[in-house]
């Protein structure tokens, strides 16, 4: 009985010590979230609608390449797509962190990719190489920042719901500011900002011949072909 | 796109992103990826969220509009070197917006 009870005074104190590892990229975290919720409801999308994306999904990338493409009727298959085509670089984290986490069971698996996002991955990337983490301070982690994201996102949505059309103030270009935000951090070399440019031209091109529905998933498979390109071209 | 359609959407967005990062943890346990594979899934993200930042500047109803007069456009390469300095979500967010609100006030 007392151990019992000593185990779970453990879990008790590593679930804290996880929470406490988020603390201090909580705030600019959720003020992602709640800039996602002014954002989506701003582009149309209605508040319970963009709660539910926050809630489904979890990843910001992904829900926020959703929304330029709903306007354009984009068929729902090639918005799968494309979503996952910006989510590609998660098949890495994914990968790098699965060795340590061997000995999680199937379920456990699941729910921790569920909340792999790039917050939780750069806490976990540098806890689990340097020693045993306890469960129930990884998943507090993870349960921390998907609580901090979906929360902010009701906050957001529910505001933009009441402020209304904001474009004389620029809210409009907040979706565009925050791809941009996503997308400078990923370059690292000529071959990623190789990669940026030939995507960007192609979306241009590939819009001027005509071909709206499959667009943005083809400028970034063109604009990805040619980034690997470069990178075999120049090794 | 009607609601039902939407939700549906969101679902499957939301099943690819799982199979996406669950995937690796559940089939590789401790074996790295084909380098090959490594190789292409690293220039598709950049490559996809250029593509959605000029989608969303020079689309508008299907067909490319663009115009000087877009102050959108003038601003993009400001919050580019704002991220760039600042490597911050929220300030790129909150000094593109405020850029984009004054030039709309001047211009």
């Amino acid at each position: 009985m007392s151990t019992s009870e000593t185990s779970r005074q453990l879990s008790r104190r590593a679930a804290l010590r996880g929470v406490v590892q988020t603390l201090p990229a909580l705030p600019a975290y959720a003020a992602v979230g709640l800039a996602f919720g002014v954002i989506a409801v701003d582009a149309g999308v209605a508040p319970w609608l963009t709660i539910t994306m926050s809630a489904l999904i979890y990843a910001g990338t992904a829900q926020l390449a959703i929304l330029p493409m709903i306007a354009l009727n984009v068929s729902p298959v090639a918005i799968v797509a494309t979503a996952a085509v910006t989510l590609a670089r998660y098949v890495a984290m994914s990968a790098a962190l699965a060795s340590y986490l061997r000995s999680l069971s199937r379920w456990e698996k699941t729910a921790y990719g569920f909340h792999l996002v790039s917050l939780n991955f750069a806490i976990h990337a540098s806890v689990l190489p340097t020693r045993e983490v306890p469960k129930a301070e990884l998943f507090a982690v993870n349960i921390a920042t998907y609580l901090a994201w979906l929360g902010a996102t009701v906050v957001g949505a529910v505001a933009g719901d009441q402020i209304g059309n904001l474009d004389a103030f620029g809210v409009d270009y907040a979706m565009p500011a925050m791809f941009v935000a996503f997308l400078v951090p990923l370059i690292r070399n000529a071959s990623h900002a190789v990669a940026a440019a030939v995507g960007a031209l192609s979306l241009v091109g590939l819009q001027w011949i005509g071909a709206a529905q499959w667009s943005i998933l083809l400028a970034a498979c063109i604009g990805g072909a040619a980034g690997y390109g470069m990178k075999l071209w120049t090794r | 796109m009607d609601t039902v359609t939407f939700l549906l959407t969101v679902v499957g967005v939301a099943l690819v992103a799982l199979a996406i990062r669950s995937g690796p943890l559940l089939l590789l346990g401790g074996r790295r990826l084909p380098r090959s594979l490594e190789g292409v899934l690293e220039f598709l993200p950049m490559a996809a969220l250029a593509a959605l930042t000029m989608q969303v500047l020079v689309v508008a109803g299907g067909s490319l509009q663009f115009s000087a007069s877009d102050v959108r456009l003038w601003a993009i390469l400001p919050t580019a070197a704002v991220a760039i300095l600042t490597r911050s979500m929220l300030f790129t967010v909150a000094v593109g917006v405020a850029l984009v609100a004054g030039l709309r006030f001047f211009f």
